[in-house]
């Protein structure tokens, strides 16, 4: 059954995301996606959606739904920190993240807070979004994807297909460690030959902060210069851009790009952070201090592959819910008893 | 990720047997990118080794040769290659990708870079920095004007916005160093020159190029597939028109009802 959630308050930044849109950075348009691609194939298993498939990504939170005529069920993967709940008229319950709710007809799901991260991803099961261009990911840049190819606004509606099938599920984290790593782990190049002996030292041995202008784009970090080798250097005839580029401007404070940046440009790129390393600069707090280490694109690449099997080894092994406070509603919603009466009616 | 390469094949012409990674350096961009670089400059020799690269590429993922590429970016003097690490390593794509050339006779005609005249509304309120321009190159208006028309470009690569085509090489005596002081805002559909480059902007950007005048055609539509009128090799030529025209084409491309064929010129008159 076609349902819709309407979107109270979109928060500060709520995009619809999915894998992304590939294929078309030769025209300039990057690939988009959720910048944290394991936690958004979580929270889509734990409503039973396709991994790939659309989720909410909410950035600092400020996001409210109203449900209407069905039920939903919905998960949020995010750090533990996370503030979210769905309110009825007659109790609120505060959500856990990577678990799955239903939320009644009436309910306001809210995802008040972002936490200790800077962002939080929210699936909705049977969420249909249309696509475009190979992919339902918001461009607003370019008027792409997302809702009439704009961010989540006041008043907006999720369009959703009500399936009512099983129990409420939970999983674990597979980034709990690494919210607790201060190493971002990059591989060098391709234009690392521009800088000098001094700034590669700095970029590798000394600390560096998250400033707070970060967005879908980049993260900028403030630290020692990154100095190039020239004035010369400093400018590059454009050259490819990749999630993960770190660019350095003049000024040498580096800059990591992310999802949404530009597909190719002027500044050299010293080193690129590796892919499983990449959600962190998004998702950890501003003033947040780390270090980089170069490692071989080997190891990059064998780091990759066992992130992503810890990922599959945690979808296969969602749980099921054992329900703290069994209501009938939920009962019923499940589909776990059927014409049974609460005995007061 | 899913593989998309399945873009029209650019015929520029590879030298059989010659690996067309020949003279190309590798440059690591991260576990799941590496860069195939041909020089730094612009130049058109650049261009078309990247162009002929890209082509042997997407021959060879469109055979399925090339499991794992996802999609390559061509600029001024590199191809890009990005892949899932999961599927492949730089080194398996290159060992693929240096075999020497062959079926290059196999290309379907028509597939070559498309040809595209574009509507141009010079000087004024479109064109501000013209005035100024003309008078650096000590040239009339008007020849300047006649100049930037009579040289037809080629789009070296897209990007910066999506869509923004960086197209060369502007006539010598057009060359100059970007805007000392960038522009907050440079209009949609502005024609601008920097450098030996011609760029045309696609939407409401900042901008630092000076701007000759504004094409009033959509050079974007996320509607259509592909967005974008350009890919790089294409040719792109400037047709003057004035302010009622200007204002016509403008008002059938507000209602949607613009059509871009008409834009590409028919190359099927050589002989």
């Amino acid at each position: 059954m076609s349902s819709s959630l309407t979107i109270v308050r979109a928060g500060l930044l709520s995009t619809l995301q999915d894998r992304g849109r590939f294929g078309l950075r030769h025209l300039g348009i990057p690939w988009s996606g959720c910048l944290v691609p394991c936690w958004q194939q979580l929270a889509n298993r734990l409503v039973r959606n396709a991994p790939d498939a659309c989720v909410i990504e909410c950035w600092e939170g400020g996001l409210q739904l109203k449900v209407e005529d069905y039920p939903v069920r919905i998960a949020i993967a995010s750090h533990t920190s996370v503030v979210a709940s769905i309110e009825s008229a007659d109790q609120k319950i505060s959500l856990k993240p990577m678990r799955s709710y239903t939320a009644h007809p009436g309910d306001t799901i809210a995802l008040s807070s972002t936490g200790n991260m800077r962002q939080a991803i929210m699936a909705i099961a049977g969420m249909s979004v249309e696509s475009q261009l190979g992919s339902a990911s918001t461009y607003a840049k370019a008027s792409l994807g997302g809702l009439n190819g704009n961010v989540l606004n006041n008043g907006n509606k999720i369009v959703f297909d009500y399936k009512p099938d099983g129990p409420d599920l939970t999983c674990t984290d597979p980034l709990s460690a690494a919210y607790q790593q201060k190493v971002i782990r990059l591989v060098m190049g391709p234009q690392e030959t521009l800088f000098s002996e001094e700034g590669l030292h700095n970029l590798l041995s000394e600390e560096y902060v998250l400033r707070s202008d970060a967005d879908r784009m980049g993260v900028r970090l403030a630290g020692p210069s990154v100095f190039h080798r020239s004035d010369d250097a400093k400018n590059i005839v454009s050259d490819a851009i990749v999630p993960g580029s770190i660019q350095v401007p003049g000024n040498g404070q580096p800059i990591i790009l992310l999802s949404d940046a530009h597909t190719a440009g002027g500044y050299p790129k010293v080193a690129t952070v590796i892919s499983i390393d990449l959600p962190l600069p998004g998702l950890l707090r501003a003033g947040t201090r780390f270090r980089f280490r170069a490692i071989s694109l080997d190891d990059a690449i064998r780091a990759t592959r066992q992130q992503h099997g810890l990922v599959q080894e945690t979808l296969k092994n969602m749980k099921p819910v054992i329900s703290d406070s069994l209501s009938t509603q939920t009962l019923l919603a499940n589909n776990l008893i059927d014409g049974v009466t609460d005995g007061t009616s | 990720m899913s593989p998309s390469i399945d873009r029209g094949t650019t015929a520029t012409p590879t030298g059989i047997g010659v690996s067309p990674l020949a003279g190309a350096e590798r440059r690591d961009a991260g576990d799941s990118a590496f860069i195939l670089e041909f020089g730094t400059t612009i130049e058109r020799s650049l261009l078309d080794r990247v162009s002929a690269l890209d082509a042997h590429v997407r021959r060879l993922a469109a055979d399925g040769a090339l499991p794992g590429l996802i999609e390559t970016v061509p600029t001024f003097r590199s191809l890009a290659l990005l892949f899932d690490p999961l599927l492949t390593t730089p080194a398996h794509l290159l060992t693929t990708l240096a075999e020497p050339a062959r079926n290059e006779g196999s290309t379907e005609p028509g597939d070559g870079p498309a040809t595209w005249v574009l509507p141009v509304l010079y000087g004024g309120d479109h064109g501000p920095d013209l005035d100024a321009l003309a008078t650096e190159a000590a040239l009339p208006d008007d020849e300047l004007v006649r100049r930037h028309l009579d040289t037809p470009l080629v789009v070296y690569m897209l990007g910066f916005l999506p869509g923004f085509a960086f197209l060369g090489d502007t006539p010598s005596e057009l060359h100059l160093p970007r805007l000392s002081e960038p522009r907050t805002r440079v209009p949609a559909g502005s024609v601008a020159i920097a450098m030996q480059l011609t760029g045309i902007y696609p939407w409401d950007s900042p901008g630092g190029w000076h701007i000759l005048g504004n094409c009033p055609v959509p050079l974007f539509n996320g509607k259509l597939a592909p967005p974008v009128l350009f890919q790089a090799g294409d040719i792109v030529g400037f047709r003057n028109v004035d302010i009622h025209e200007y204002e016509a084409l403008a008002e059938v491309s507000r209602q949607g009802k613009f059509d871009r064929q008409t834009l590409v010129q028919k190359t099927d008159v050589a002989h």
